[in-house]
């Protein structure tokens, strides 16, 4: 059974009003339990909507939205929707309410009315999770924007979810911070976590399975990172741009070397011109 | 050259005789030159915002002297108005500062607060609007929260132009916006830039942006300046900006692995076409 199962949604702002506004206009989609998601898209494509339907903070205007067997718009599901699916948001000063680290990343779980003895053990592993057990006892305050982002991610995760729904979480981190935070993510969804992750930075969608591209409330374009960035004037309709790397490859293809498609990564594309140039030097031969 | 501002051994200190008490910027003695255009980079906490607020007097030196165009800003004959007029500074996330109910209006505030004449406010207004890429007759008009999260950066920007400062300070001016809005707003900044006259300090943490913008890189680290140069120079350096949490852009990196990989690239490129050039050139097909 897919995780996320979405058919035909639509969801309009203020409908029926002279300020209706279509946020999204026919989205399906599956997301199998484990998978890395990355979702794309400009301003006001309909990113950030799609993300409230996953945890039911939006429902449906027509169509439907399945989690984990649940349906978004069943009311007695709400509760166990949204403990399924944990989101993290951009804002890293806007998501810690306690003074204590611990006690934060405990709040979630207090609230459902979980054992004392059971929540100490689900911060342990959530802050272990994240490597901020050390800072247990720290004022989030006082933490990096990055710790701080893993402090919430640590919340999210000490509700047991099988899905993370990350809304632009690194958008205000320094680079240093940037790579904590996916770090910690890529480690989360290798042990099974289920991820999806909303952005702006073409280079994290190319660290997902899948992208998915919206326009206009629409998915644009849908695949592989492979496959999506082999479309570069597609994406580029669609408002974006290809990430460093792919584009470098288009470039020098453009150029006339004899690189090979689906590089994506900085690694693969050294050893590719590394065997170029071995075969171009003298006495040398592939 | 006299610079345009100064900082003399500036300490800013927050909070100061009390439990909570923060050095945020120790002894900086800072010279810009008018027409420079500048980035200014370093960790989340490492002072960047503390700094630039002294340059037009929103926060005075716990110790030490800024002056501008040679006057001392702790001075109290000095005209704190007129320094503001001069130096314009746009805070991060600026769009959040718009209240106005049309984009002209708000553009128009800071002109009109000056006691200018309405001819002089709307011929400010119209070229501060065409500067940063928006139609004033178009978006003139239009109520600023109707506008996308791009458009309406780019209308802070023109309120903050509409001074007509001679330095402009921007933190993080693209932070949040997609690829299309990012490329939008810094090529805005660039042909600002570019048109003379006007001296850019630009706050930012993506280190492509100071290597693709900036002709002079400061990099600051728990409220000092840890190293001033020509960008190359800069980004030449990349130990220690990895030491600091900070990094080179990602081309510059590119650069340094396929050098190891014996490959006989440049190692100091900053931008991707020179990255594709230097590629190009030490695979032998210049």
């Amino acid at each position: 059974m897919p995780l996320i199962e979405i058919r035909d949604l639509r969801h309009v702002y203020n409908a029926g009003t002279p300020q209706a506004v279509i946020a999204l206009d026919g989205i399906s989609l599956t997301v199998e339990p484990g998978e890395f998601l990355a979702v794309v898209g400009g301003n006001g494509s309909g990113k950030s909507t799609l993300a409230k339907h996953l945890n039911a903070l939006l429902l449906p205007t027509s169509g439907e939205v399945w989690i984990d067997g649940l349906d978004t718009r069943d009311r007695a599901a709400v509760w166990d929707i949204r403990q399924r699916v944990g989101m993290v948001f951009q804002n890293p000063d806007n998501q810690l309410v306690a003074t204590v680290v611990e006690e934060d990343v405990a709040f979630g779980p207090e609230n459902l009315g979980i054992p004392p003895a059971e929540i100490a053990l689900r911060v342990e592993a959530a802050l272990g999770a994240v490597d901020m057990l050390e800072y247990r006892r720290h004022a989030p305050h006082l933490l990096s924007g990055g710790q701080k982002q893993r402090v919430a991610i640590a919340g999210v995760l000490a509700m047991r979810p099988r899905c993370l729904v990350l809304d632009e979480v690194t958008t205000m981190l320094d680079p240093e911070g940037r790579r904590e935070v996916l770090e910690t993510v890529r480690r989360l969804n290798a042990s099974g976590v289920t991820v999806v992750n909303i952005t702006h930075s073409m280079e994290e969608a190319a660290l997902a399975q899948r992208i998915v591209a919206l326009q206009d409330g629409r998915i644009g374009l849908h695949g592989p990172p492979g496959q999506v960035f082999a479309r570069a004037e597609e994406l580029e309709a669609l408002g974006l741009t290809l990430p460093l790397i792919p584009a470098l490859v288009r470039a020098l293809r453009a150029d006339g070397l004899a690189l090979g498609g689906g590089i994506l990564s900085a690694g693969e594309l050294v050893e590719a011109l590394a065997h170029i140039s071995a075969a171009a030097a003298p006495g040398g031969g592939a | 050259m006299t610079p345009f501002i100064e900082t003399e051994g500036l300490s800013h200190v927050y909070l100061r005789g009390t439990p909570m008490e923060t050095t945020a910027v120790r002894d900086v003695t800072l010279r810009i030159q008018e027409g420079e255009f500048i980035a200014l980079i370093g960790p989340t906490g490492s002072g960047k915002s503390t700094l630039v607020q002294h340059f037009n007097a929103l926060l005075k030196p716990t110790t030490g002297r800024v002056r501008v165009g040679g006057r001392d800003l702790s001075d109290p004959k000095t005209d704190l108005h007129a320094i503001r007029h001069e130096v314009g500074l746009l805070f991060q996330y600026a769009e959040y500062q718009l209240f106005e109910e049309t984009v002209d209006r708000d553009v128009a505030f800071g002109p009109r607060n000056m006691g200018l004449p309405e001819a002089e406010v709307r011929d400010r207004v119209r070229q501060a609007l065409e500067a940063v890429g928006l139609d004033p007759v178009v978006f003139g008009p239009r109520s600023p929260f109707t506008l996308s999260g791009g458009e309406m950066r780019r209308v802070a920007t023109a309120g903050v132009l509409a001074m007509t400062p001679r330095v402009l300070v921007l933190d993080e001016p693209a932070a949040g916006l997609d690829p299309r809005g990012r490329t939008d707003i810094l090529g805005e900044i660039r042909s600002l830039h570019a048109r003379g006259g006007i001296t850019v300090v630009l706050i930012t943490h993506s280190m492509e942006e100071a290597a693709a913008l900036a002709a002079r890189v400061v990099v600051m680290d728990e409220g000092r300046i840890v190293m001033d140069g020509p960008t190359r120079e800069i980004f030449a350096r990349a130990d220690e900006l990895h030491a600091i949490g900070l990094g080179v852009p990602a081309v510059t990196a590119l650069a340094r692995d396929l050098r190891d990989r014996g490959i006989r690239v440049r190692t100091d490129v900053l931008t991707f076409e020179e990255a594709r050039g230097t590629i190009r050139e030490a695979l032998g097909w210049s």
